[in-house]
């Protein structure tokens, strides 16, 4: 199991290869939710509970990966 | 002095900030978008579900882009993030969970892509914001910092 200090900077590293790549995932997966763990895509879905299943079957802990949602390029989010 | 870099995303032109999430016996990798227009944090529904959080203390009606939502308060919330001598800094602040008012499925599905939201209430325990996105230099400074594991 990795220290707060392991999974935190995973999760910057993460986040830095989704920003840094978001155009090309934006591509291949729009409308989709992703779950990232050491700069990869490891599993991906159309909503939370389909995209946890699949990352039970893969044996993932759910709690180690970044869950990021993909946005439509037509889509501009504005809080 | 502490300071924690945040991270600002060209594509999706939002200011993003990694953190671990973490209630009493579970925690989860997670990201936040600063959104100093919102007066809360707000917690996603995707991110309450993996954490197992209840929806069950009522907190305000929000309304966000034309649609309301109920809130669900969780008091027992901590947000871990790393500044930037790797030094763990640790933030208890009560979140809120949107919930749409008629659970419609896609209804629930449009709260999946919802970010979690880093509101003003979280400035307020003492954060200062730079933040110059040319030159991509945006980070929270904090003086008189103690919280530190």
């Amino acid at each position: 199991m990795l220290t707060d200090l392991e999974l935190l900077m995973d999760s910057e590293e993460n986040l830095q290869w989704f920003q840094e790549n978001s155009k090309e995932i934006q591509e291949q997966f729009t409308n989709k939710i992703i779950a990232i763990k050491n700069k990869k895509i490891v599993a991906s879905a159309d909503n939370i509970n389909e995209l946890l299943r699949v990352l039970k079957d893969k044996n993932i802990d759910p709690s180690e990966v970044l869950i990021e949602p993909v946005y439509s390029k037509k889509e501009i989010i504005i809080l | 002095m502490i300071k924690i870099n945040l991270f600002f995303d060209q594509n999706l032109k939002s200011i993003k900030l990694p953190a671990i999430l973490k209630i009493p016996h579970k925690r989860i990798s997670s990201d936040f978008v600063l959104d100093t227009g919102s007066p809360h944090t707000i917690l996603n529904y995707s991110d309450s579900i993996r954490l197992g959080i209840p929806h069950t203390a009522k907190g305000e009606i929000i309304r966000i882009g034309g649609k309301i939502y109920q809130s669900y308060i969780f008091n027992k919330f901590e947000i871990l993030l790393k500044a930037t001598n790797n030094q763990i800094v640790t933030e208890i602040i009560p979140i809120r969970i949107l919930k749409p008012h008629n659970l419609k499925i896609n209804e629930i599905e449009e709260l999946d892509n919802f970010p979690n939201l880093l509101g003003l209430d979280f400035l307020e325990k003492g954060y200062n914001l730079f933040c110059d996105i040319n030159s991509n230099k945006i980070y929270f400074e904090k003086e008189n910092f103690s919280n530190i594991n």
